[in-house]
């Protein structure tokens, strides 16, 4: 790539990365409107007060109702969610030898079969293959993983919800930080990559911090969705496991997206090809495609919208699905 | 200024599960719809019935009742679990919900996590948790155990472990079903003793239970449960008499019921 195709591709990149901030900033204000609806425990004023003073502005009820929000009480016990993530893993493993570095292993040894038959039954020299299959891999485990957990989440924590009030955000944010923590064990694959294929990204590489956390707010807010429906209806977990199993065929995860035609629905339509690109083209040195990003928010707009209404209006009822 | 106000909730419980549950059936419905009408309506169970009443600092409310009055599901809505279905409920203070001593409980973590993973649940930050870990470690004797992972303690040890985690928190306001306990002879006065404290440091105390002598023994007013209803609320004297007498008289009704079953069996 040229000097100027260069400068021009980082000035789009800081160009939508500034287009983001007002989304990122709405987010918290979408969902602030899931205030939990009754019982204003602890806080003794109800949100009625808000909606009867007509005089505050839009914006200064939003900024009210987020004060008041299960999201902002769940974003605040961040110690109690990091402290059980963390426990959650280390737990997991304590009995064993080298502990979490168990899932770094087994996918090691996962990447690495897969990458020695696949380039050869695709034809690819495995030095090109392999660090994009592990890389992508690596990000397909994190998305996958936090789909499947997202319906049986409360199902799972059913003892907790029905015994104490909890935050249902509170627990989702557990399961989050913890497949973060999984993905985070499993990066050090990359690593091991770089090292043995002599590859090192460059700063294109810290692009892969504004795209993770946009997948992760992402995931977020799909997860809110999922559970709540998950918990109500007890069919959705099979439909989305299977939906899980044929979405990991269709996204470019084992194949390479170049090799079908960039028309090609199985790209456009497909959300997880995003997600894939906003992550995997930085830790493979290359920029996303603007595209990604558009849709990636758009998909983060679409899904905090359609939470927030399903939280405000089901969250209370989850206790007694469950 | 801790307070509880309840103003006319009722809560309606779904039962969802008995043949509404899945998408399938959603979709199968609309399919067949009009004809199957009624059937398709989730069960709902009314579990509160226009309850209403105000509790202030002080005040020690023992819930009584039948099986399945309502006295856990009012405790549930008081701790924030249930949300009424209409209705307000207001309270202010800080909420200790002690309804299940075995809850959250992980095998593999140690005594000490243990405590934190309880602490924490409870909404006591790492810092007040870290300051009263002495004292709880103290109180539970369990020494060198304290470092061994949950799954070797006896049942015994883990209630002792729960029981002094959740009374070393502060509580404005205590919601307990059954009064917690640790069952061991040897250790009954400690635990009694550190439980009336506990209890004597809250401002205001709900204590769902059966048996008449811990009710006497904590609490100052009474409210009697029946169907979701409240029977009455008052004096513990007066409440207790209007329960057995309404025991007596469900008894009598019952007894009377089968006479006329018999007689009618004869006839």
């Amino acid at each position: 790539m040229s000097e100027s195709g260069v400068a021009l591709q980082t000035w789009l990149h800081v160009h939508y990365a500034l287009r983001l901030v007002p989304a990122v900033e709405a987010l918290p204000a979408l969902l602030g409107a899931a205030t939990r609806p009754e019982i204003s425990v602890n806080r003794g004023r109800s949100s009625k007060h808000a909606s009867r003073n007509s005089r505050m502005s839009f914006y200064g009820t939003l900024r009210k109702r987020f004060l008041e929000s299960d999201l902002l009480e769940a974003l605040k016990a961040y110690d109690v969610w990091l402290f059980l993530a963390w426990l959650d893993v280390r737990l997991r493993y304590r009995r064993s030898k080298i502990g979490p570095f168990w899932i770094t292993l087994s996918m090691a040894i996962f990447c690495l079969t897969l990458g020695e038959v696949y380039s050869r039954l695709l034809n690819i020299e495995i030095a090109e293959y392999l660090p994009f299959l592990a890389i992508s891999f690596v990000i397909w485990g994190l998305i996958s993983s936090l789909l499947l957990e997202f319906p049986n989440l409360y199902v799972d924590n059913a003892a907790y919800m029905k015994d104490m009030r909890v935050n249902a955000l509170t627990i989702l944010l557990r399961g989050i930080a913890r497949n973060a923590l999984v993905f985070a064990h499993n990066a050090l694959i990359i690593l091991g990559i770089y090292a043995y294929f002599d590859l090192w990204p460059g700063l294109i590489f810290l692009l892969v911090i504004p795209g993770l956390i946009l997948v992760l707010l992402n995931l977020f807010a799909i997860g809110v969705s999922l559970s709540i429906i998950g918990a109500r209806f007890r069919d959705i977990a099979p439909i989305n496991q299977s939906l899980v199993q044929i979405l990991f065929f269709l996204s470019p995860i084992m194949w390479f997206p170049r090799l079908v035609s960039p028309d090609s629905l199985f790209l456009r339509l497909n959300p997880v090809a995003y997600f894939l690109d906003l992550v995997r083209s930085p830790l493979l040195g290359s920029f996303p495609s603007v595209s990604s990003w558009y849709v990636a928010i758009a998909i983060l707009i679409l899904f905090t919208t359609v939470s927030s209404v399903l939280y405000m209006k089901k969250s209370s009822k989850i206790p007694l699905w469950v | 200024m801790n307070l509880i106000q309840v103003k006319q909730v009722t809560l309606e419980y779904p039962i969802i599960g008995v043949g509404s549950r899945s998408v399938k059936n959603r979709v199968l419905s609309t399919a067949t719809g009009g004809l199957i009408t009624g059937g398709d309506a989730i069960p709902v169970v009314k579990a509160l019935q226009d309850v209403n009443f105000s509790l202030e600092e002080g005040d020690r409310l023992g819930l009584i009742g039948h099986n399945g009055a309502g006295k856990s599901t009012l405790l549930k809505v008081l701790a924030g679990i249930y949300k009424p279905t209409s209705g307000t409920v207001l309270v202010r203070g800080r909420i200790v919900s002690t309804l299940n001593l075995a809850l959250g409980m992980e095998p593999e973590a140690t005594g000490i996590e243990n405590i934190f993973i309880r602490g924490l649940l409870l909404g006591m930050k790492k810092a007040e948790i870290r300051r009263k870990l002495d004292s709880i470690a103290e109180f539970t004797e369990l020494g060198e155990y304290l470092h061994m992972p949950l799954r070797i303690y006896s049942s015994g040890m883990a209630t002792r472990l729960a029981f002094a985690t959740v009374t070393a928190m502060e509580a404005d306001i205590l919601l307990m079903d059954e009064v917690i306990g640790t069952g061991d002879a040897r250790f009954m006065d400690k635990t009694e003793h550190r439980l009336k404290d506990f209890i004597h440091r809250s401002k205001i105390l709900v204590l769902a239970s059966h048996t008449e002598a811990i009710i006497r023994n904590f609490c100052n007013k009474v409210l009697l449960m029946e169907q979701g209803k409240i029977k009455g609320i008052g004096r513990v004297d007066e409440m207790f008499q209007l329960y057995y007498r309404h025991i007596h008289s469900a008894r009598l009704l019952e007894y009377q019921g089968k006479r006329i079953d018999n007689t009618m069996a004869i006839g």
